[in-house]
């Protein structure tokens, strides 16, 4: 079974780029998950994606209903998401995965999106706001537990499939 | 009593825009504005780093032309430090242009135009995507979309270690060569992408051209604009996408004028005007003359219709022939119908493979000589390339040290948006009567709009959750009179 943890976001948009950051740090911290990142969105990702066989996404979000670096985990992604799921210049993530299949690829199970909230915070520059970087161990602690966490009953239940 | 339609946000176009539509007491259109709501501000986030640094940020403005931008910043540090490439690395970099146009003229076509044409544009919105697409042509399609577009990615990797967002651009020269072992794989894309080039442009004659209501709608009187034109132009006048002189025509397709990138300051005027973030471009000898076309307008439309109207021809045989066919079946040259734009993008591709089998049969291609580092910093530097979406030029300015003290963009979409405000509100005036719209025709408004394939973004971003596509109609007082929303 192979698992990817994607990071996503823009490294020149300061917070807009924690799904990166994220990324970068998450390296090695959870056995037998592949972890890369991707500034690009739609078609882009589809090299990245196929051939895995689960994949949970870290990106950027913008609710207005909860403080800068909170986390929220989104199981259930149909249509909904974090800021860089989405295209309007070509396709979504979901249309993305619907393409894959449709050409007989094997396209992995979108397992959980996992959003950091930054409110507006999209001003250009090349590192985090202290506020959020400030958070950040306590996010990427979460991550970690709740992948691990799931992954075992997420190969059980592909091996099942 | 004056309405309003708003269609915000766009679809199928990257950045943050909406459509404003101003119905007057007959429900007819009396005024249509394409407005930018993003403020961008890139260039001043860019003062005071090394120049060198530009092709490594500059890729990342957005995430729909990062190769266009690299290179152009790449040829702005080739003027800012007074170095030519070497002839070996001139033709590694404009194999790797002509592989990030090949990606990204079939990603335009396919994913953002074909849904119009191919599955038509008053189709269920749920069903107008690539998925609609394949469902129509099979899916087939889909796999050798993919499989080009991950082709000529492999080329770009190869020399600037990155694909989509390249980074590798150096002044004089390129990180990485080729070797012979490697010309093999590089002459398998290129073949592979000229098959599928010629299969492109026969699907759309069988598909688009062999539908007489298609054809009709790429002929409509709607979708027509009488403008100048701008690209780059090689010595013999031929269309070129990685180098070149700047070309103007008139409306009537007379030279206007013919200059080095380096003055495009003198040519291209910039506009400002409150209602839009983005600076509404004309030629600046000719003055700001509004937003009007034909006679005594002073806008230019830059992108592949552009380039196929202001050069002589193309650089290669079978692009040539295909585009003696597009003018005689539009009428001659130029060619005003903007829609028709979508059939140059796929004539300009043909070129681009074209050439990138000539450049991988070259012997020149292996040559270990693809740096000159005769490097003399100049403190100014223009670079300029015809990024898909049309001509694009990178200034920069430094001190003594190399350091940025100036840098000014012009990208495409700002030679566009003066004429894409224009193209939008001829077609609703031809499509929008009243309140009571149709989506199929709020969609054939936006295509007069899609067929530029405008950027607007700084950066890959989109909306939090669904993509919706909001229509408010407004009385004069501002008032939401009706609400529709899709997505």
């Amino acid at each position: 079974m192979k698992t990817l943890i994607l990071g996503m976001g823009n490294p020149i948009l300061s917070n807009d780029g924690v799904g990166l950051s994220i990324a970068k740090m998450l390296e090695g911290k959870i056995p037998h998950a592949d972890v890369a990142s991707s500034t690009m969105i739609g078609l882009s990702l589809f090299d990245l994606i196929i051939g895995y066989d689960i994949l949970f996404i870290v990106d950027a979000m913008t609710t207005h209903d909860s403080g800068i670096g909170k986390l929220k985990k989104i199981s259930e992604c149909d249509r909904q998401g974090t800021l860089h799921l989405f295209s309007s210049h070509g396709m979504d993530i979901f249309e993305l995965m619907e393409l894959g299949s449709l050409c007989g690829f094997k396209v992995p199970r979108l397992a959980a999106v996992y959003g950091i909230e930054i409110g507006d915070e999209v001003a250009f520059g090349g590192t985090l706001s202290p506020a959020l970087t400030k958070q950040l161990p306590g996010i990427i602690e979460s991550i970690v537990t709740d992948i691990a966490g799931a992954l075992p009953s997420l190969f059980s239940s592909a091996l099942i499939h | 009593m004056a309405r309003k339609i708003t269609i915000d946000p766009i679809t199928r176009l990257e950045g943050h825009g909406k459509i404003d539509i101003l119905l007057d007491e007959q429900g007819n259109v009396k005024d249509a504005y394409w407005q930018v709501t993003e403020l961008r501000g890139f260039e001043r986030f860019c003062l005071g780093r090394p120049a060198e640094e530009m092709p490594r940020i500059v890729p990342n403005i957005c995430g729909v032309c990062p190769s266009a931008h690299h290179m152009a910043s790449t040829k702005a540090l080739d003027d800012l430090y007074s170095v030519e490439p070497t002839p070996a690395a001139r033709l590694i970099r404009e194999l790797e242009y002509n592989a990030f146009y090949l990606e990204d003229h079939y990603i335009h076509f396919f994913f953002l135009a074909a849904p119009d044409f191919v599955v038509g544009p008053d189709a269920d919105p749920k069903e107008r995507n690539i998925l609609g697409v394949i469902g129509k042509v099979g899916k087939e399609i889909g796999l050798k979309v993919i499989e080009v577009r991950k082709r000529n990615r492999d080329i770009i990797r190869h020399i600037f270690s990155k694909a989509p967002h390249p980074e590798g651009g150096l002044p004089g020269g390129v990180p990485r060569g080729f070797t012979e072992e490697d010309r093999t794989w590089v002459k398998e894309t290129a073949y592979f992408s000229l098959d599928f080039a010629q299969f492109a442009i026969q699907l759309f004659k069988d598909v688009v051209l062999a539908n007489p209501s298609y054809l009709d709608l790429i002929l409509h009187d709607a979708y027509k604009l009488k403008t100048y034109y701008m690209a780059l132009v090689d010595e013999n006048d031929r269309v070129t996408f990685y180098d070149g002189k700047v070309k103007v025509v008139d409306p009537d397709g007379k030279e206007y004028a013919r200059f080095d990138p380096s003055d495009y300051d003198q040519y291209i005027g910039e506009w400002v005007e409150p209602w839009t973030y983005i600076r509404l471009n004309h030629l600046r000898p000719l003055g700001w003359h509004g937003l009007k076309d034909g006679d005594g307008t002073s806008l230019y439309r830059v992108a592949p219709l552009a380039r196929l109207n202001v050069a002589d021809g193309m650089q290669t045989p079978l692009a040539q022939k295909e585009a003696e066919i597009m003018f005689e079946t539009l009428g001659g040259k130029p060619a005003h119908h903007t829609l028709a734009t979508h059939w140059a993008r796929l004539i300009c591709a043909l070129q681009a493979a074209e050439h990138n089998v000539i450049i991988a049969n070259d012997p020149r291609l292996t040559s270990k000589d693809i740096r000159n580092m005769n490097l003399k910093l100049k403190n100014k530097g223009v670079g300029c390339v015809e990024a898909p979406r049309g001509t694009l030029f990178h200034h920069y300015e430094t001190d003594d040290r190399g350091v940025l003290t100036k840098v000014n963009l012009i990208v495409a979409t700002q030679n566009n948006a003066a004429p894409i405000c224009l193209s939008v509100k001829k077609a609703a005036e031809e499509f929008v009567h009243g309140p009571d719209v149709k989506e199929g025709f709020l969609n054939m408004v936006e295509m007069a709009f899609r067929a530029y394939d405008p950027c607007l973004a700084c950066a890959t971003h989109s909306l939090p959750g669904t993509m919706p596509l909001a229509v408010t109609i407004r009385d004069h007082a501002g008032r939401a009179i009706r609400e529709m929303r899709r997505g």
